[in-house]
């Protein structure tokens, strides 16, 4: 196994991008994980804050982290299209140069907070892309309660994501960044991811977490999977629900010597 | 050199940060280093810089410690739809080398600042807002006029073209400014391009006569700009500006080959001010 450090120039974000990667030791036939940042970190913070390294050699898998700012890993309506990135440049460069699978059943993608919208809005709105969806921390962020119409806009994704008017912000209801909106679109017909998602229940968006869990579970024909535990927002909670959601993906008894305390 | 990657929290722009700082090995046991803040055109970041010219050779030549940010498309200014990046610049990157890099000289006289296009801006604004931080300041093809952006980039940047020549932001009228009365400027060094429009419009000229004989130093050169390799310019103006800045250690730039000057001429244009040059001849590289 090893890892990368990737720095590329994407025509479509039209910028200088950073991308860390850990490679099975066969990439083209082992899993793929898209794994997400949340807000305020960059691609180098997974690998920094949690153990996914050690995770991914125990399991076999790739994983490939990359930087997305403060974009909701969408398409922006003002700022960069990173959506389009990581749908389509990014998995482009990573199969041809790196080897790296294309097809659904080897790739998997989740995040934390930000990300962990990000994981289910993105697997959602291409279910032919992933079998697995991991959230962690998270849910539809358009329903958490610290996202108010009139509130202030920190990080952006009112006013530069979504490109509404911070104070009479259309949340609600839109097609592309209200998660039910994504999920009641979701074809029947198609093969669907199964959700994984995990949320501590002294996190500030366990409201959010379980309002989306109770969608995700009502939908007909959507593998779901819900868990909740001590913990909070933090990176104690996503060290052990990483590993979590790599034992729910691969549905054995692998157990790992706990080593992060709470 | 020592090449540091340093990752911390930008509080302005709300996100973890790249800062690369390249310290020379010449200069291991200087604790009052001289340094250079080295910004990046558009659509690059700090690594391009080390990837696609020789500035850490030429760093490490002339016994320079280098301080490279990552702006992304900001322009270097807290934009009016996107992030504050001026205020990354000019409080957060200042913070984290005066917190972490305690070699890096905080001398104003050992301090200097430079760029490439948008960095160029960049370089130019922090130092008119900063003048007594910097000993010298750089702008090679600087966007200095915001209105050749793409228009949806000026509106995202500045709100608009007539907003991107507000009073903090134009900087020909700030310069011509601080040039006609008795304000300490840094010395300025301008590296132009050929094609540059800059050259053809004498009133946008801030490098004019008023400035030489202000007393302040401006130094202009032109070199060629082939736009399929940017950075070939870049490289050049950066050995050119780190020459003029540090004269006493090993010449970087190469002057142009006499071969191409007329027989009678006698004028020393290795300075390559295009004053200086009585034919108007430009700089070739």
């Amino acid at each position: 196994m090893s890892y990368l450090q990737l720095s590329l120039y994407s025509e479509t974000l039209r910028l200088e991008t950073n991308v860390q990667v850990i490679l099975a030791a066969d990439p083209a036939a082992s899993p793929c994980l898209l794994l997400l940042h949340g807000a305020s970190d960059n691609d180098t913070i997974w690998a920094r804050w949690t153990s996914i390294e050690r995770y991914a050699n125990r399991y076999g898998i790739s994983v490939v982290m990359p930087g997305a700012h403060l974009s909701a890993f969408a398409d922006m309506r003002r700022g960069p299209a990173y959506e389009t990135f990581l749908m389509r440049e990014l998995p482009e460069f990573l199969h041809r140069h790196l080897g790296l699978p294309t097809a659904r059943e080897l790739n998997l993608i989740a995040g934390l907070s930000m990300g962990g919208y990000g994981a289910l809005r993105l697997g959602l709105r291409h279910p032919e892309r992933f079998s697995a969806i991991g959230c962690f921390s998270s849910g539809n962020l358009l329903v958490a309660t610290g996202f108010i119409p009139g509130t202030s806009d920190p990080y952006g994704w009112i006013s530069l994501v979504m490109g509404e008017d911070i104070n009479n912000p259309a949340l609600a209801g839109n097609p592309d960044f209200d998660l039910f909106e994504i999920l009641a679109a979701l074809h029947a017909d198609a093969p669907l991811p199964r959700v994984y998602m995990a949320c501590g229940r002294d996190d500030f968006l366990l409201n959010c977490s379980r309002m989306t869990a109770e969608r995700l579970a009502a939908h007909p024909a959507l593998p779901f999977y819900y868990e909740e535990s001590h913990g909070a927002h933090d990176w104690n909670f996503w060290d052990r629900y990483v590993k979590h959601f790599l034992d729910w993906y691969t549905d054995t008894e692998k157990t790992l010597t706990e080593t992060t305390t709470d | 050199m020592a090449n540091i990657i340093f990752h911390s929290l930008s509080p302005a722009l709300h996100t973890q940060r790249r800062l690369r700082v390249i310290l020379p090995d010449s200069r291991r046991n200087d604790t009052n280093l001289p340094w250079l803040l080295l910004l990046h055109g558009a659509g690059a970041d700090g690594s391009r810089w080390l990837r696609m010219t020789r500035a850490e050779y030429y760093a490490e030549a002339k016994g320079i410690a280098l301080v490279l940010p990552d702006g992304d498309n900001g322009y270097y200014t807290d934009m009016r739809h996107g992030y504050k990046y001026y205020t990354y610049l000019s409080e957060d990157v200042e913070a984290d080398v005066l917190r972490n890099f305690p070699s890096l000289s905080r001398d104003p006289q050992r301090r200097y600042v430079a760029g490439f296009e948008i960095g160029g801006f960049g370089a130019l604004k922090y130092a008119l807002d900063f003048p007594d931080h910097f000993r010298a300041a750089g702008s090679f093809a600087g966007g200095l006029d915001p209105q050749s952006l793409d228009p949806d980039y000026c509106v995202l940047t500045f709100g608009s073209y007539k907003q991107a020549w507000q009073a903090e932001n134009d900087l020909f009228n700030r310069l011509r400014t601080a040039l006609t009365d008795d304000t300490r400027l840094p010395d300025l060094y301008i590296s132009r391009r050929e094609q540059d429009y800059l050259y053809t419009v004498p009133d946008r000229d801030f490098a004019s006569d008023n400035a030489m004989t202000s007393g302040h130093t401006i130094k202009v050169s032109r070199f060629d700009f082939n736009s399929a390799d940017p950075w070939s310019f870049a490289d050049r103006s950066l050995a050119w500006f780190l020459d003029r800045i540090c004269p006493d250690r090993a010449q970087l730039f190469t002057p142009p080959a006499a071969a191409d000057c007329p027989d009678d001429c006698h004028t020393d244009c290795s300075d390559d001010s295009l004053a200086d040059c009585p034919t108007g001849k430009p700089t070739k590289e």
